[in-house]
């Protein structure tokens, strides 16, 4: 993905042209690819329509997520409740709609946390290599071989018994991101490393060194922007992953707790209600669904468009 | 209601020479703790030690008509993969599967009127101190590897029992109780310092107390024996897990333990015993509990217990399937909302108090327990020995104006500065789950108190409850009775129990009416006291007494779906094992599908 | 290339050290024991006593020390949750059938998902590929527990074509296959499209349509190859992940697996077969990171394995 050298060629091309020609930006030539694919589109929409969700929850919810009518229990959709009611008589759609707040906040610190880790790492690893690329490649071969579940549930029950109550503060969800977050950062690491191994054998950066451009100066100007693309794309797909984790952590029991809602623990406590109350289940599972595929769309459309040889 | 006369009408119908004779002072000394606190204090009827009509008929080997040929006298039940580890209660109690206890049948049994009848013991009683308590076994029984049954296996399943060496898990059941028990688990003496010897000849056991102990009998339900043999050969009760080298003399040998899949039993050819049982072959099904209720819809399974809302509304639903919903009295169990005593805000009594007016138990019951349970505002449950809940009803009574009130004297109006809680929860069930939310939601209604629910899985909330200091401050959890005698319910919340309150004068009276060798009535007298005492301090908000929900196929048929004189019809607590005498009243009928 | 493997295998069984002293540690700081059951406070000495018994009282380096002591000597353990059997034994039990479960789920999902990304790939932009994208994408969103639900509702207790789970038969394959393979196929399919799509607009493939190749031998030779070096460092894990086994689909299938063993085993503390099981899986993995480093070498010569640096 040779960006760099493609806006420097237009720009040196236009004044022996003498033609005014308008010069698009490579966001614009991007943006441009990007709206041009239906499914992005859709998985833009969706997203934003998510994150619209999470920010303005108090807004848009007809309760609070705690407010539970024992008297409303096990209710089907109606007029009254569009999502039915759970079996504590909470109203679907309020705890559908903070569910998502909380998906989209514990699915975006757990990522962010992630890459606070792994891309560094990674980084690094692919840049200086030797030493720091041996330690690297071995963290991410313990990482990868603790079984990740395993791992979550240690961690997570280490966290829970208050042993680190004191560093960790900040309730459940706190110690949730943290859990997804360590077990997650492992891809982002050995993406960007794998992208770095690729990247810095391409012609153009050996083009770079040999007029005596610094180390700092190729990783920061030439590789860094060409490996973001697909780290992009990584986070954005990383977000889904984020959200299972959560929904696994919760069908073992040891996720979010309630009352707060999480789309994961209100499907995973469904199952046993799937014959009768198929409400329980149906409505946070097409939450979910819907935010995969958005997120998954978008970052395929991301993808997509930055990539300059497609025409 | 005078219960001596109807027991002297009883015991005058047997003859001198009959081995159910025993000595009518004797037998009241001795059984009446159990028998006749208050439970079931009526005319037990002709046979009464014998459980019923249909034993009798199946004694004398006569099956019942619609009874299905032997090849299809099979029965399975779901058990929890999870733990399912050794068969034997006097090798671990806490991990077996649902279906265990058939290999050796204890000294006295439970009838499905809750009352002790003999079991290997034909007879039992107990000196004028109640320390002494002498057991005369039935002669003529064996083992499958020849040996007769004798007070000497017994006295080894004992010892091996208080050997610090195989560290049994239920060592505190004997404790203070069992001469020699306390210094043998301790290391401090030797095991055959344990009061548990032979008696005047092999088939004669001598159990010695250190206090009076007038429900030694119930106890001895409890009482399950391994081979002294096998256990000399080969060191521990796991030998019986294993088909190769179990050895049985009960109605049942293992005869295979595919792991991860399932158990089974098979009728054991040489039995020598008593009980009559029809079913030839016995199947624990390995399982994770969330699975069972799909099994049990495709017949995977014969039963099924304690099911999930869901299940039970699915299965109420249709008429054909709500024949199949028993609703029995279980082990008595109480779940409550408990506090620890010793900690901040719960060690100020009034916050307690608010919290037991705030829980709205009708609700509850109506709107998510059903039939699963029944509003509890005391310790001990309706039918229990004891029990007396009309009279404590009021205290922890719900009422939501009281409670905002009591909170406020506390210093914590409307709820204000009330710092958040999150109430532990142990290995919930879907029901369970349920009903923690709906008492988070009611307290936070009532008293606006948030209140968050964690879940743990069970060795890390036992090991959290049972640290010293104990590490929970609030929790929800359950107890059902380990056999019928308030002292053992009542046991709970002694000092050093289970929990951090401690009460010298409950400890008193507890101790008081445990030891009382008087009149039974005021035996029950003295307990009740003990209970106000638990109740009025609000050591726990009791919420509810679980009422076990069966599911149960049709083709289980037999004397132990008969009502109960409570007009109960369910496979009474424990099920299917020899401690009680549903093996003996319970057969397939033909139109039972082919399954297993 | 024969000294980068050996030196690979060291540091795979330095990592194992690594991981096996990670977990021994982690699991004795989980609050709880095997012995936590019931429901009363156990009298002081007895507790003592059954942590004797298992040797749980020693200090936590010292267990450690002689629990690597002897699986260096091919022993490890008697399981707390099956006295009569062996840690190797549940396990030589118990992978066979997470294998025989894995197998057909890679084959499917790796040839389902093959097709589907080359459809996709090859059709960009068109109705073809929005409709196989989202289908194939649907099979991510779902968590394989809700489907495995699902599943059960329709093929077992409304249709009876199957049984509800278990072990065994034949029929008992279907329906944890099927739950098991949506999620891979997806991804799979994904990637394949990905990565057709990058090699199908590379420079060299654009050179060589322009020389006038054949699209077919365009498609073998300069597309498939490079396309193939994204996909095996996303799609060569994947093996090993379903290989190990998913403890949602064994528990609600009721597989006798590992998958399902990983979760009772933690539940109950059983110590031994903890760590049997991390070491395994962390055995799988440290392989297949070996093997997909070498097919990276193999694929694309430019990537230097072993230590190249800036200094050109």
């Amino acid at each position: 993905m040779a960006t760099t050298d493609a806006t420097t060629l237009s720009a040196s091309v236009e004044p022996t042209l003498g033609v005014r020609r308008k010069s698009r930006t490579n966001f614009q030539l991007a943006k441009q690819r990007f709206f041009r694919q239906k499914l992005a589109v859709v998985g833009l929409v969706l997203v934003v329509l998510f994150l619209f969700c999470a920010l303005f929850a108090p807004l848009l919810a007809p309760t609070g997520y705690a407010d539970a009518n024992l008297m409303d229990a096990n209710k089907f959709p109606s007029r009254e409740f569009p999502f039915g009611t759970d079996t504590i008589g909470h109203d679907m759609v309020s705890r559908v709609i903070y569910g998502i707040r909380t998906s989209m906040v514990v699915a975006f610190s757990a990522v962010a946390l992630a890459c606070l880790i792994g891309v560094p790492l990674g980084l690094a690893a692919g840049l200086k290599g030797g030493l720091l690329d041996f330690i690297v490649l071995r963290l991410v071969e313990i990482m990868t071989a603790l079984p990740g579940i395993l791992f979550a549930i240690f961690l997570m029950s280490v966290i829970n018994s208050g042993a680190f109550k004191r560093i960790f503060v900040g309730g459940q969800v706190m110690n949730v991101v943290v859990v997804i977050g360590i077990t997650s950062w492992v891809p982002l690491c050995r993406l960007m490393r794998a992208q770095i191994l690729q990247l810095r054998e391409q012609e153009y950066v050996t083009a770079a060194r040999s007029i005596g451009a610094t180390e700092y100066r190729v990783a920061v100007s030439h590789l860094l922007p060409n490996a973001v693309p697909p780290l992009i794309i990584a986070i954005t797909l990383a977000i889904p992953a984020a959200i299972f984790a959560e929904a696994g952590l919760s069908f073992l029991g040891i996720g979010i707790n309630e009352p707060v809602p999480s789309l994961g623990k209100m499907v995973s406590d469904s199952r046993q209600y799937i014959q009768l109350y198929w409400h329980l289940g149906l409505f946070p599972s097409l939450a979910i669904a819907l935010a995969v595929l958005g997120f998954a769309f978008l970052g395929d459309g991301l993808r997509d468009a930055l990539d300059p040889r497609q025409i | 209601m005078n219960e001596k006369n109807s027991l002297s009408e009883v015991l005058d119908q047997f003859p001198k020479d009959d081995p159910l004779s025993v000595s009518r002072r004797r037998f009241i000394a001795a059984g009446a703790a159990a028998m006749a606190t208050g439970f079931l204090a009526t005319n037990a009827g002709a046979a009464p030690l014998q459980g019923g009509r249909m034993a009798t008929a199946l004694r004398q080997g006569t099956p019942p008509a619609d009874a299905a040929p032997p090849e299809k006298q099979l029965i399975i039940f779901p058990a929890d993969v999870g733990i399912a580890k050794v068969l034997d209660f006097y090798e671990q109690v806490y991990q077996r599967p649902f279906v265990a206890d058939l290999f050796s049948e204890p000294l006295v049994r439970m009838n499905r009127e809750f009352e002790i009848i003999p079991g290997v013991a034909d007879s039992w009683e107990g000196s004028e101190d109640g320390k002494t308590w002498t057991f005369k076994l039935r002669q003529g029984l064996t083992w499958t590897d020849g040996n007769p049954l004798t007070a000497a296996d017994w006295v080894a399943t004992f010892q091996y029992a208080a050997n610090p060496e195989h560290a049994w898990d239920f060592t505190w059941f004997f404790r203070d109780v069992i001469t020699g028990w306390n210094d043998a688990v301790d290391g401090k003496a030797g095991i055959d310092k344990v009061g548990v010897a032979q008696g005047a000849s092999e088939y004669e056991l001598v159990i010695s107390t250190d206090v009076p102990a007038p429900y030694m009998p119930a106890m001895m339900l409890y009482s399950l024996p391994l081979s002294a043999a096998a256990l000399k050969e080969h060191g521990s009760g796991v030998y019986n897990s294993d088909p190769a080298t179990a050895v049985s003399c009960g109605p049942y040998v293992l005869s295979e333990w595919t792991p991860q899949q399932q158990i089974v039993y098979t009728k054991n050819p040489n039995y020598t015993g008593t009980m009559n049982v029809m079913v030839e072959k016995v199947i624990n099904r390995l399982a994770t509990p969330d699975t069972y209720f799909t099994m049990y819809q495709n017949n995977e399974v014969d039963y099924l217990e304690e099911p999930d809302p869901a299940s039970l509304t699915l299965m109420m639903g249709d008429e054909a399937t709500a024949k199949e919903v028993h609703s029995g009295v279980g082990d008595f169990p109480t779940w409550y909302i408990f506090f620890d005593v010793t900690k901040a805000p719960f060690d100020n009594k009034m916050v307690r108090q608010a919290w037991s007016h705030a829980i709205d138990r009708d609700t509850l019951k109506s709107q998510v327990l059903g039939p699963s349970g029944t509003p509890a505002y005391s310790w001990l449950a309706p039918g229990f020995p004891a029990s007396q809940r009309e009279a404590l009803q009021d205290i922890q009574k719900f009422d939501p104006a009281m409670a905002k009130d009591l909170l406020s004297q506390a210093g914590f109006p409307d709820g204000k500065d009330f710092p958040k809680q999150t109430m532990w929860l142990r290995a919930p069930s879907p029901l369970d789950k349920t009903v923690a939310g709906a008492l988070s939601a009611m307290l936070k209604e009532n008293l606006n108190i948030e209140v968050e629910l964690e879940e743990h899985d069970s060795a890390g909330f036992t090991a959290a409850l049972n640290a010293k200091p104990t590490q929970i401050l609030l929790g929800w959890v359950r107890y059902g009775m380990d056999y019928l005698d308030p002292s053992n319910m009542l046991s709970v919340w002694k000092t050093g129990g289970r929990h951090s309150w401690s009460n010298p004068d409950f400890d008193a009276k507890l101790k008081e009416a445990s030891e009382y060798l008087g009149a039974p009535e005021e035996r029950i007298k003295l307990f009740q006291e003990a209970e106000r005492i638990l109740v009025e301090d609000v050591p726990a908000v009791f919420v509810y007494h679980g009422t076990r929900v069966q599911f149960i196929k049709p083709w289980l048929k037999g004397d132990f779906l008969t009502p109960d004189k409570n007009g109960i019809s369910a496979m009474h607590w424990p099920a299917y094992t020899t401690m009680d005498t549903v093996p003996e009243e319970i057969y397939v009928s033909s139109d039972a599908p082919d399954r297993g | 290339m024969a000294r980068y493997i050996i030196g690979r295998l060291i540091s795979l069984i330095f990592v194992l050290l690594v991981v096996s002293f990670i977990a021994f540690t982690l699991m004795h700081a989980v609050p709880g024991g095997p012995f936590d059951t019931g429901e009363r406070r156990l009298p002081e000495a007895t507790r003592q006593a059954q942590l004797h018994k298992y040797g749980l009282d020693k200090s936590i380096p010292e267990q450690y020390v002689r629990y690597i002591w002897a699986v260096l000597h091919g022993d490890f353990g008697v399981p707390f949750q099956s006295p009569n059997d062996t840690v190797l034994g549940l396990i030589a039990r118990a992978w066979p059938v997470t294998i025989r479960i894995g197998v057909p789920t890679i084959i499917i999902s790796f040839t389902f998902g093959t097709i589907l990304g080359f459809i996709a790939a090859l059709r960009q932009n068109t109705w073809v590929d929005y409709t196989v994208t989202t289908v194939a994408t649907l099979g991510l969103t779902v968590p394989n527990f809700v489907v495995a639900t699902w599943l059960i509702l329709i093929l077992s207790t409304q249709l009876g074509w199957v049984p509800t789970g278990g072990w065994g038969e034949p029929k008992n394959y279907i329906m944890p296959v099927i739950a098991y393979s949506l999620a891979p196929t997806a991804l799979v399919a994904r990637y394949v499209r990905v990565s057709i799509l990058e090699a199908l607009h590379a420079d060299h493939v654009r050179t060589a349509r322009a020389k006038g190749l054949s699209e077919q031998r365009v498609l073998r030779h300069h597309v498939a190859r490079n396309a193939m070096i994204p996909a095996t460092t996303v799609l060569l894990p994947e093996i090993p992940n379903i290989l190990t086994g998913s403890i949602f689909i064994e528990s609600v299938f009721r597989i006798p697996g590992i998958g399902r063993f990983f979760v009772t085993s933690t539940t109950s503390r059983d110590y031994p077969m903890i760590l049997a099981l991390v070491l395994l899986v962390a055995a799988v993995w440290g392989l297949t990171y070996l093997i997909t480093d070498i097919l990276y070498t193999i694929l694309d010569p430019r990537i230097r394995i072993g230590g190249g640096s800036m200094r050109g």
